[in-house]
């Protein structure tokens, strides 16, 4: 065929109503052509018009008033330990060594780390509780995180957490994106769609990834994926040494003048094309020039402590000057927050303690204690805590049982996802309170199961949004965050 | 009997098919008789000839009975009404002559009446889908308003009436409540006939959309025979539907673009104020200030300048702000160049519910501007310039409920009376939670008893293999437990017979 044919059949039927379907998203149903094709950017009426900081213009933002504006995700990769840290059972120390009954583990098929082992003896928690006084009848924190315990009033812990998944790959991959098959859209990316970015100099949705201590998993960049959606509403990840984004600062002999001609440019040859293929990917990458160039001026501020006082440091930690320290990257999510930011993702490796926990953990939480704390405190007295909700959470538990060999000092735990602890605070939660309990094992739940889809509705309900309403068509249906499940959980909202 | 007249005129429409696909084929037939110098077959011509004539004039009296309903625009039907008689006239004048042998001028009235057809048709065609049908495509027409969706908040201001609800009214409802035709007594292309309304009366009430009529019938489901536009015709978009809704909602007024319709106080909606002026809020958004509507729909916004914080000088900043002061419900100007003129101007947002300025350079007179405020809740005082001169002030707030002061300069003393107000103030002394219950030493022993074990499979097994009152082999659905000991028996009567004289049938068992 001709080669100049060919380029004009490349507008097939298909390809127009797929993209343009694409591009309007669930709901907006088919178009007139005069409205499809917009008379430019500045055009506010066309859907396919790019808004003035980028990305494509839907309709965002929340259906009804909401709680929280932002959200602050700490995820501890790896599954810390519930037992060790925040799901206290004193009962389980006058059962050291004993076996796991049969009627607690009830038949539950064992992990390929563990199906060798002939025994599975209880390994109490060989650390010392206290109970911090909150808006119940108190919780009971482990001498790990003792400044977590001084913000216990803040926290609303769920202790009845469950997930089917067994390994981190597809459990954190559930927590996610809320399948443990890839290829969805993750948390952030849901809410980037959703409610798009209150500061237009940064990205919606930012990652900050600290290396822990001890066993670390992988961590996929999927976690943070966009998936179907448009590629706009995918986690920045801000690099811990160097320069937090690669390649934003102009090389030598390139002035900021230069680089904005420049774009000025390659925007009208992308927006001809945009016009030509209406691939919503070409408005992205656009709107991601346009970003890159505003973040050269604000990644830079934003990263500089030096505007920080001495008190606001120390109440970090003394790790908090050290760039990818998880201390640094809480300064970081408060002052990213403090600018709109919508959807900020730390990510704590290392607390996959399959052997040699209380070593490791100790290390572990030492890490993140006082960091943690001290941005629920700094959030708290510069006013945005009630508008930022943050979740502190892993992709499952850790048995009762000791991995490996059991002393009175040692012990190691393998994966349970049958029930595990996690923690929210601000945004609408109800502080101060316990939600949910455990046997005495800390093996089955008792009262109150709460699954990952849960916790999304709920998360994304004080976020203002309903979670049945937030969906995306893709491949002929309307995906949302929730899948088909989630239900909200009030107790848990003011 | 009306109905059956009624529905007899209704058929026009559809029959008027008939005479003119007939008309025209006869004529064919004719010309290729022509050309061919040979005769049509008289009864072909025949037959067809009275068939066209007589279907011409069913139609033209269904046409007639039509044109009795009174939605059809006099002027407009005249013309068609004329041409369409002639058309039925000419057919069964036709058909007469061609009966009689007079085949010139049978051919020649065959001719005009088909010829007459086409402006028959075309008056018709007007009056269905409006004068302007045929020549729309080429017209150049003012680019159609874009739909307007609230979600983005450029809900459109209530004087846009020629700018968007016309158009609206132009594409979905003035083909048939237009200049050529009003269907129901209503025409919609004129501010006057709008507020006239109908035979039904008016279809709108402004300021209130709920009581509209229009409205009432664009949001019936599209089955429902009431609904509007008909099932058969395009239907307009939800934005389009709530474009409608929002003017309506926002006085219904068709003058050009003037002020808001705060003004007009006796029509405006009673929840919320009056919609803000998009140009302000495009203004804002242009300079990546965010502007999100608090809730979709709603036409109060929240105002967040932290993308610009540091390059907006305060005047910027008022002249973004003062003309949709009226919507702010939020406002973060933190870190910013903010100063007590933006603090004044605050005080005149009457919705204002949260106002952060931390980090900013104003001063006591700025905080002690914003004293009465009615509305204001919730204020972030932290990292700014203040003194204690400042905390009186805020004593004076009436709504107040939460304030943060960490790092402001005032005082925890001058902070107290606030306190007593059931003021929740945050001076950013950490709160802690005390510990009420400490484990000392943890000691691990083995002493604990073993839970209680789910009761084991073999729990329910029977101590006999035999019934004991048939000595058939026992079913194990069948089993009594007599004496601490688990027995099974062989059917379901068994057991009753086992418990008329238990100690007989133990016996057995042993």
């Amino acid at each position: 065929m001709h080669p100049l044919e060919e380029h004009y059949l490349d507008m097939t039927r298909r390809r127009f109503f797929g993209t343009a379907a694409k591009t309007l998203t669930a709901g907006m149903g088919t178009l007139a052509l005069a409205s499809l094709l917009g008379t430019g950017p500045g055009d506010g009426g066309s859907p396919l018009a790019t808004a003035p900081g980028g990305g494509l213009m839907l309709p965002r933002g929340p259906q009804f008033a909401p709680k929280a504006k932002r959200v602050i995700y700490m995820h501890m990769e790896g599954a810390p330990s519930q037992i060790d840290l925040f799901d206290h059972k004193p009962g389980l120390r006058q059962r050291f060594d004993q076996d796991l009954p049969d009627s607690i583990r009830q038949g539950q098929r064992l992990t390929g780390m563990t199906s060798d082992q002939k025994r599975f003896p209880v390994a109490p928690s060989i650390f010392k509780f206290t109970k911090y006084r909150n808006n119940m009848d108190g919780a009971w924190i482990s001498e790990l995180m003792p400044h977590t315990g001084s913000v216990a009033h803040e926290l609303c812990f769920i202790h009845s957490m469950h997930t089917e998944a067994i390994n981190h790959e597809p459990g954190i991959t559930f927590f996610q994106t809320g399948n443990q098959q890839p290829g969805r859209p993750s948390f952030g990316s849901w809410v980037s769609y959703g409610l798009g970015s209150a500061n237009a100099n940064l990205p919606t949705f930012v990652v900050l990834i600290t290396q822990g201590f001890g066993n670390m998993q992988a961590l996929s960049s999927r976690f943070w994926g966009s998936g179907f959606l448009p590629s706009e509403h995918q986690g920045c990840r801000l690099r811990n040494s160097g320069d937090p984004v690669l390649f934003l600062k102009d090389p030598q002999g390139v002035t900021r003048q230069d680089r904005r001609r420049m774009l000025d440019l390659v925007g009208e040859l992308n927006q001809i094309e945009a016009e030509k293929s209406l691939d919503p990917e070409v408005r992205t990458r656009i709107a991601q020039y346009e970003m890159a160039h505003r973040m050269q001026m604000s990644v830079p501020e934003l990263t500089d402590f030096s505007d920080e006082d001495a008190e606001t440091l120390e109440m970090y930690g003394p790790e908090v000057t050290r760039p990818g320290s998880f201390a640094a990257s809480c300064l970081l999510a408060r002052r990213l927050s403090e600018r709109g930011v919508r959807f900020v993702q730390l990510y704590m490796r290392g607390w996959d303690q399959h052997n040699n926990l209380p070593g490791e953990i100790r290390v572990q939480s030492k890490a993140v204690d006082q960091p943690q704390a001290a941005l629920i405190k700094d959030l708290r007295r510069r006013g945005l805590l009630d508008e930022t909700l943050l979740l502190w959470a892993g992709e499952f538990g850790r048995t009762v049982y000791s991995q490996g060999t059991l002393t009175h000092e040692n012990y190691g735990r393998d994966h349970h996802p049958r029930c595990f602890t996690v923690w929210l605070a601000g945004g609408g939660i109800k502080p101060g309170i316990s939600y949910g309990k455990t046997d005495e094992y800390s093996y089955n739940i008792v009262q109150n199961p709460v699954e990952a889809h849960d916790l999304h509705a709920t998360m994304l309900r004080l976020l203002g949004m309903e979670h049945t309403k937030l969906s995306y068509r893709h491949q002929g249906r309307d995906f949302r965050l929730t899948d088909v499940f989630g239900k909200v959980i009030p107790d848990l909202m003011v | 009997m009306e109905s059956l007249i009624q529905f007899f005129g209704r058929l026009h429409p559809m029959v008027l098919h008939a005479p003119i696909g007939l008309l025209i084929g006869l004529v064919a037939l004719e010309a290729m008789a022509v050309a061919g110098r040979r005769p049509l077959d008289p009864r072909i011509r025949s037959i067809l000839a009275w068939l066209a004539a007589i279907s011409a004039v069913f139609s033209a009296g269904a046409g007639l009975v039509l044109s009795l309903e009174d939605s059809y625009d006099a002027s407009a039907v005249q013309l068609h009404q004329w041409l369409g008689i002639g058309v039925a006239a000419g057919c069964a004048a036709a058909a007469v002559m061609q009966q009689a042998g007079w085949t010139g001028a049978y051919r020649t009235v065959l001719v005009l009446a088909a010829a007459a057809i086409v402006p028959a048709g075309h008056f018709g065609a007007g009056m269905t889908h409006g004068a302007g049908f045929l020549t729309a495509p080429f017209a150049r027409h003012t680019p159609v308003a874009a739909p307007v969706s609230p979600l983005s908040g450029e809900v459109v201001a209530a004087s846009h009436y020629a700018a968007v609800i016309a158009p609206i009214f132009e594409r979905r409802c003035v083909g048939c409540h237009g200049p050529s035709r009003q269907k129901g007594g209503l025409s919609l292309h004129t501010p006057d006939a709008i507020t006239k309304g109908g035979k039904d009366g008016g279809v709108l009430v402004a300021g209130d959309p709920g009581a509209s009529e229009m409205v009432r019938r664009l949001t019936l489901p599209v089955g429902d025979e009431d609904h509007m536009p008909p099932e058969s015709k395009a239907q307009p978009t939800p934005q389009e539907v709530r474009a409608i809704e929002d003017w309506i909602k926002a006085g219904a007024s068709f003058d050009a673009a003037g002020e808001p319709a705060v003004e007009k106080g006796a029509a405006r909606a009673a929840s919320g104020p009056a919609s803000a002026d998009p140009v302000a809020i495009r203004a804002m958004r242009d300079a990546l200030v965010h502007v999100e509507p608090v809730q979709q729909g709603s036409n109060l916004f929240f105002v967040d300048f932290s993308a610009v914080a540091s390059r907006l000088s305060e005047a910027e900043i008022v002249r973004f702000l003062e003309p949709v002061r009226e919507q702010v419900a939020e406002l973060s100007l933190a870190r910013s160049k903010a100063g007590d003129e933006l603090m004044r101007l605050a005080a005149k947002m009457p919705n204002l519910t949260r106002l952060n300025v931390s980090g900013t350079d104003i001063s006591d007179a700025g905080v002690a501007a914003l004293a009465g405020h009615q509305r204001l809740s919730e204020l972030v005082l932290t990292l700014d310039h203040l003194t204690d001169a400042a905390a009186a002030s805020l004593a004076g707030m009436p709504a107040l409920k939460r304030v943060y002061t960490w790092n402001s300069g005032m005082s925890e003393e001058s902070l107290a009376g606030l306190r007593a107000h059931e003021v929740m103030v945050d001076t950013g002394e950490a709160q802690v939670a005390k510990p009420l219950d400490a484990e000392t030493e943890v000691t691990l022993t083995r002493t604990a008893p073993a839970p209680v074990a789910a009761l084991a499979a073999d729990a329910l097994k029977p101590v006999n293999t035999v019934c004991p009152v048939s000595g058939q082999p026992v079913d194990p659905r069948y089993l009594v437990v007599y004496k601490g000991h688990v027995i099974g028996f062989c059917c379901p009567k068994c057991p009753s017979d086992f418990w008329a004289d238990p100690d007989k049938f133990e016996a057995k068992l042993h």
